[in-house]
């Protein structure tokens, strides 16, 4: 089950990228019975490790974010797929910008460079380089911006 | 029982212990905010001191926010090596002010990408002020209140412009690091010190904006060893230190407490009556349990330091 995409319940995040301080506030958020039992089977508040992919309603809720590491989160640049779908539709956010922001809790700084970002298909984003310059856990922020659309979400990883 | 005046040698293996052992300049996490800083120190015959020295560090992996020992991949590297520049003069008869410029190059490949950077790092001053003698009585340790603060003359993480971070040389804030250290030397050829210091460091600004409020680090050291006529010191002794997590934008983050523990080596050697060599190797302990988010190195370090006596 753990191999599943699971829905995440995030709190907290307090990313400022492109909107004031307030709206950058991840709110608890409602998910449904079965992603919320297969998250207490899988431990999904652990940083991720693998590349199992992982779901998480932005904090807006309008937005869900699919994110699978396309290899194990190591040091070093990593890459992602990303693929978003609106809520409650579940239709793909085609077209959307995209603001990635890497950073260690612990040790308060962020990575440098700019991701790159490539849409591979409406609503499925290729993200590159994502570098993590130490092992230890690290957090990689996602905010989407489309026509009628914003959101922003969270994932955790354990960089080896 | 009279207590023997400390030799240059055991000064400067104490200096080793209480302040050269543990900087954050040398390690591999220049931009984290570890390091003792507590600055060289005089005997009671010594006016001024110059100092020069070399160091190493290859980080060899890390602890977990779980207290789990994870190693680097065998490809990549993550090497430092840092000139260290230090001077300390006596100001008055218990009251001591230095300072410690460092030169940072830094080594770096990860994951196939590979990097260099260096430049000027966090200067340190320091002060110490002597409250007790040794000798003041048989059992009596000496006791001085130390005092450091880091200038971030180093360049930080948000103004890297290199995606390993290897060109960053300082933490980007302000620090000030009070302290207490302990002193005792015994006939029998034995000398054993211990500090404490906890820093204070000023907020600072990620590359994204966001407010980084990092939490006051402790250091704890204790080292003791033999020390002989010839001019040669020897000392064995451990390090821990321990931060809460940081905050950013106010919010605490979770499971980002930090704690690492080392174990230092140093000796010391007399050259002459004015100059004196010393080298240390200090080697976080890869065990798991015994740090928490802190990278994982090993740091050799020598250098050479030259006296000037009161009466010169």
């Amino acid at each position: 089950m753990c191999g599943e995409p699971m829905i995440e319940h995030r709190t907290g995040v307090s990313g400022r990228a492109g909107g004031s301080r307030g709206a950058g506030r991840l709110r608890a958020l409602a998910v449904a019975g079965a992603a919320l039992a297969a998250l207490a089977g899988c431990g999904a508040e652990a940083p991720g490790e693998g590349t199992d992919p992982r779901v998480v309603v932005g904090a807006e809720g309008a937005v869900e974010f699919m994110v699978t590491p396309l290899a194990p989160p190591a040091e070093g640049p990593n890459d992602f797929r990303l693929e978003l779908r609106q809520r409650p539709s579940r239709e793909p956010l085609a077209g959307a910008a995209l603001a990635i922001r890497a950073l260690m809790p612990s040790m308060g700084h962020e990575a440098a460079g700019a991701p790159g970002v490539e849409e591979i298909e409406p609503g499925v984003y290729e993200v590159t380089d994502v570098v993590f310059s130490m092992s230890g856990t690290w957090q990689v922020r996602f905010r989407a911006e489309a026509a009628k659309v914003h959101d922003e979400a969270a994932f955790d990883y354990e960089v080896r | 029982m009279r207590c023997p005046a400390p030799r240059p040698s055991v000064l400067a293996a104490v200096a080793l212990a209480t302040s050269l052992l543990g900087p954050a300049r040398a390690r591999a996490a220049t931009c984290c905010g570890t390091g003792h800083g507590l600055g060289e120190r005089l005997g009671p015959s010594e006016r001024a001191a110059a100092s020069v020295a070399l160091r190493a560090s290859d980080r060899f992996g890390a602890w977990t926010s779980q207290r789990d020992i994870v190693t680097r991949a065998a490809s990549d590297h993550d090497r430092e090596l840092g000139l260290e520049l230090g001077w300390v003069a006596r100001v008055g008869r218990r009251v001591q002010l230095g300072v410690a410029v460092p030169f940072l190059a830094t080594w770096k490949a990860l994951g196939g990408t590979s990097s260099s950077g260096g430049g000027v790092g966090d200067v340190t001053a320091s002060g110490r002020l002597e409250i007790l003698d040794e000798g003041a009585a048989p059992w009596a340790p000496s006791v001085a209140v130390t005092f450091a603060a880091g200038l971030p003359t180093g360049r930080p993480s948000p103004l890297s412009r290199d995606p390993l971070g290897a060109d960053v040389t300082g933490l980007g804030a302000a620090a000030l690091r009070p302290g207490l250290g302990v002193e005792k030397s015994w006939d029998s050829g034995l000398y054993a010190t211990a500090s404490a210091s906890i820093a204070f460091r000023t907020a600072f600004h990620a590359a994204s904006g966001a407010e980084v409020h990092l939490a006051p680090r402790l250091s704890l050291l204790a080292a003791a060893g033999p020390f002989w006529a010839s001019g040669l010191s020897l000392a064995i002794g451990a390090l821990h230190e321990r931060e809460a997590a940081p905050s950013l934008d106010g919010q605490r983050a979770p499971d980002a407490d930090r704690e690492r523990t080392a174990l230092l080596a140093s000796g010391a050697y007399d050259v002459t009556r004015r100059w004196t060599a010393f080298a240390s190797l200090q080697l976080d302990l890869p065990i798991a349990g015994l740090g928490r988010n802190e990278v994982a190195a090993i740091a050799p370090y020598a250098g050479i330091r030259h006296v000037w006596g009161t009466y010169d």
